[in-house]
């Protein structure tokens, strides 16, 4: 890393004394320096705004803001500012004074041009020693900054690598389905046996239905990516939910129920987005009565919608099957499907995605044969 | 009265309802028996009856899965010999890993399953493992 420049080569002289601002004029320009001069503090200060030289040589003894007052101002705009205090015969104590305060020498009068020189010097090089350092932490700044990009940018393809192997997965098993069933229906043409032909046939459908769902899973994935939050009323998706399942629950017989909740607060949501999450969520507690056989089982979902310390919570409970031990830990994100040939694997993933986008959560509960809840809740954000 | 010499049995463990069905008539198609079982208790609950030829396995099952019934039937002198033919949508590397993991905890590694086949292969290439297994099986 290469240093930065020295920098400007201005000098800012305060002194009340004209004869020693002359001189010390002189003097420093025949170094090649650009010098100002004031004759106090006040000038000192407005001279300093103005000129923003690198190096500062004051007095330290002036009527109106004394040297050190100067000093400490100068700090406090510039810190990186050196300053190099003018003393006088047993001005000892104010000069080490000056020192706690960051100033970067002392010379005493009658000055010394070799003390002044080596002073200068001294100044010079706590200012290269502080642009290094500061540069120095700029560029870690940046490294560290690149690097974080890298790592987000890392994960993304992680993600993404995820998610394509996660498709492979859906539609390698979507593929032995339909050549499974390709094989049973040629087996039942050959055998003409009516049995084998239903059976291939009812599974060819199973997968049929499955690459359906697969593509519009996978639709709802790429959506996530782009929701639109408007103000909405956070019944309005369970309500649609209600109208689209109603009669779905009463061909099943399930007795689905909706709690709406009582504020009238609006938040910002993607109404869709929501919707396609409940709509996961339903459609999931519903499968978990498939396997039941017992015809006077009473099959019941909740879908409750509350409203609590600026949250909203969506609350789908049924007393279905449940979810065992093995699968609970990764059914948001290993594509896992506890559906057969029913499941993609990808809704919860993408329901959990929507929830984030909405800096929600999502949890669950689940005993195996009991039955599951699962809640979604998002902050009531009432402003964009 | 010669004996009428008996065909060759294939015990089935898959969860899946059609894959089962599936794979049923493949093996029938074969000439050979099948035996169904749902997952891998019922699986194993069967040999305790039946001595199959080939056991046909799936991976990703509820309750115990391939991969434990694998290491329960290696692991039992009456049963080690009959060969497996694994038949899953598990990626073949994911599931030597799995192995690799389980073994960990056992005094005898597990061998690496010597037949193992994609749940999307084509059928024939199933049929002809299942057959290599059960002539394998054949003293």
């Amino acid at each position: 890393m290469k240093p930065k420049t020295m920098g400007n080569r201005k000098i800012l002289i305060v002194d009340d004394e004209a004869g020693i601002r002359k001189v010390l004029k002189i003097t420093l320009e025949s170094s090649g320096y650009e010098v100002c001069l004031a004759p106090d503090g006040e000038a000192g200060l407005t001279a300093f705004i103005e000129k923003n030289p690198d190096l500062v040589i004051t007095d330290i003894k002036m009527p109106g803001i004394d040297g050190i007052e100067f000093l400490k101002q100068i700090k406090s705009i510039a810190p990186e500012t050196e300053v190099i205090m003018i003393t006088g015969h047993g001005d000892m104590d104010l000069a080490v004074k000056s020192l706690k305060h960051d100033a970067a020498d002392f010379i005493t009068k009658p000055i010394d041009s070799l003390d002044l020189e080596s002073a200068i010097k001294k100044a010079r090089d706590r200012i290269l020693i502080t642009r290094n350092i500061k540069s120095y932490m700029d560029d870690l700044e940046n490294l560290v900054k690149e690097k974080d990009k890298k790592i987000n940018e890392s994960e993304k393809l992680v993600i993404i690598g995820q998610t394509i192997a996660g498709m492979s997965h859906a539609i390698k098993n979507i593929a032995g389905g339909l050549k499974g069933s390709s094989f049973v229906i040629e087996q039942g043409i050959e055998h003409e046996n009516r049995d084998y032909l239903k059976q291939g046939w009812e599974m060819m459908k199973a997968n049929i239905d499955k690459i359906t769902k697969l593509s519009l899973d996978l639709l709802n994935y790429a959506k996530t990516t782009r929701l639109d939050f408007k103000l909405e009323n956070p019944n309005k998706p369970a309500r649609e939910i209600m109208q689209l399942m109603k009669h779905l629950a009463k061909e099943k017989n399930i007795t689905l129920k909706l709690k709406p909740c009582t504020t009238r607060k609006l938040g910002f949501m993607d109404c869709e987005a929501i919707h396609n999450c409940l709509l996961n969520l339903v459609t999931n507690a519903f499968d978990s009565f498939d396997t039941v056989t017992d015809p006077n089982f009473k099959k019941k979902i909740d879908l409750v919608v509350e409203n609590e310390n600026n949250n909203i919570f969506y609350k789908v409970l049924d007393n279905g099957c449940g979810i065992n031990g093995t699968v609970k830990k990764s059914i948001f994100n290993d594509f896992i499907t506890t559906k057969g040939t029913k499941g993609t694997g990808f809704g919860l993933m993408t329901s959990k995605k929507i929830i984030e986008e909405h800096r929600g959560e999502i949890s669950f509960m689940t005993e195996k044969g009991k039955g599951s809840l699962f809640v979604i809740k998002i902050p009531l954000k009432t402003r964009a | 009265m010669p004996l009428k010499k008996e065909n060759p049995k294939v015990l089935i463990i898959e969860d899946e309802m059609q894959m089962r069905f599936y794979l049923m008539t493949l093996v029938k198609s074969l000439g050979f028996d099948p035996i169904l079982a749902k997952d891998g208790v019922q699986g194993l609950d069967t040999l305790k009856h039946i001595r199959p030829d080939t056991i046909i396995l799936d991976i990703m099952m509820p309750e115990k899965g391939g991969a434990k019934v694998y290491q329960e039937l290696a692991r039992n002198p009456l049963f080690k010999s009959i060969p497996v033919v694994f038949f899953s949508g598990v990626d073949r590397k994911a599931f030597s890993h799995y192995i690799k993991m389980l073994n960990l905890n056992l005094e005898h590694d597990i061998p690496d399953p010597g037949i193992y086949i994609a749940k999307n292969a084509d059928p024939e290439y199933l049929k002809e493992a299942i057959k290599t297994c059960v002539s394998k099986d054949t003293p």
